[in-house]
């Protein structure tokens, strides 16, 4: 899932595989929230000094489509 | 080139001629899956027929071309007078980096009958880094289902 691991879990970033917990220790964590009418989309990124490090999304659609059937 | 979130022309004809099964109730049930789309050469939307046809699939690390399966737990239903059905479960792409260029759609196709096209999602462009994208469904009524036949 997005961001929700145990403190022990493995998580990969693009240094290579660390802990989570070792990864909020080491590294600067932001979170962007996106909102609009089509969607909801959370965004955790992991910066290590300016490196991007990690980054991952978790969108929400909030409607899907419809096809009418017509008659007449 | 865009994505265009509509549903698509063909899906319309392949429901009338019966080729998707999004449960199974009449025939096998189909497997359908989700792919995601670049917002710069993907160009999936009301005109797409198949997977296989679209330009601009993701590519990257750990991203399987054609997508993933999506959790398909809950036949359509009734809501009033709209038919509608929508997968059951997040679709996660885990474990993946896609940051050549910004994704901003997905086509939902059916798998078992060439990849038929049935809709095309758009959202935020982004780029996924050594990390998950998780696609969460619209609640799964009438009003919001991400399949819906008014």
């Amino acid at each position: 899932m997005i961001d929700n691991e145990a403190p022990l879990d493995i998580v990969d970033t693009t240094l290579g595989p660390m802990r989570k917990c070792e990864l909020d220790a080491l590294a600067q964590r932001k979170e962007t929230i996106i909102d609009n009418p089509n969607e909801v989309t959370r965004i955790i990124e992991y910066f290590f000094g300016q490196n991007l490090i990690k980054r991952s999304a978790h969108t929400h659609l909030k409607k899907g489509l419809s096809v009418g059937l017509k008659l007449g | 080139m865009a994505n265009v979130q509509a549903f698509c022309n063909q899906a319309k004809v392949d429901l009338l001629e019966g080729r998707h099964a999004f449960s199974g109730a009449y025939r096998t049930v189909d497997v359908f899956k989700i792919a995601l789309f670049f917002e710069t050469t993907g160009d999936i939307g009301a005109a797409t027929t198949t997977l296989d046809a679209a330009a601009g699939e993701c590519t990257g690390t750990g991203y399987t071309a054609g997508g993933e399966i999506v959790t398909n737990g809950s036949a359509p239903a009734l809501d009033s007078s709209t038919a509608h059905w929508t997968p059951s479960a997040n679709v996660t792409f885990a474990g993946i980096t896609i940051n050549s260029d910004n994704f901003n759609g997905a086509l939902l196709y059916n798998s078992s009958q060439g990849n038929r096209a049935i809709s095309a999602h758009t959202f935020t462009g982004q780029q996924i880094v050594s990390g998950d994208f998780v696609l969460t469904m619209p609640t799964p009524d009438g009003t919001n289902g991400l399949v819906r036949i008014a």
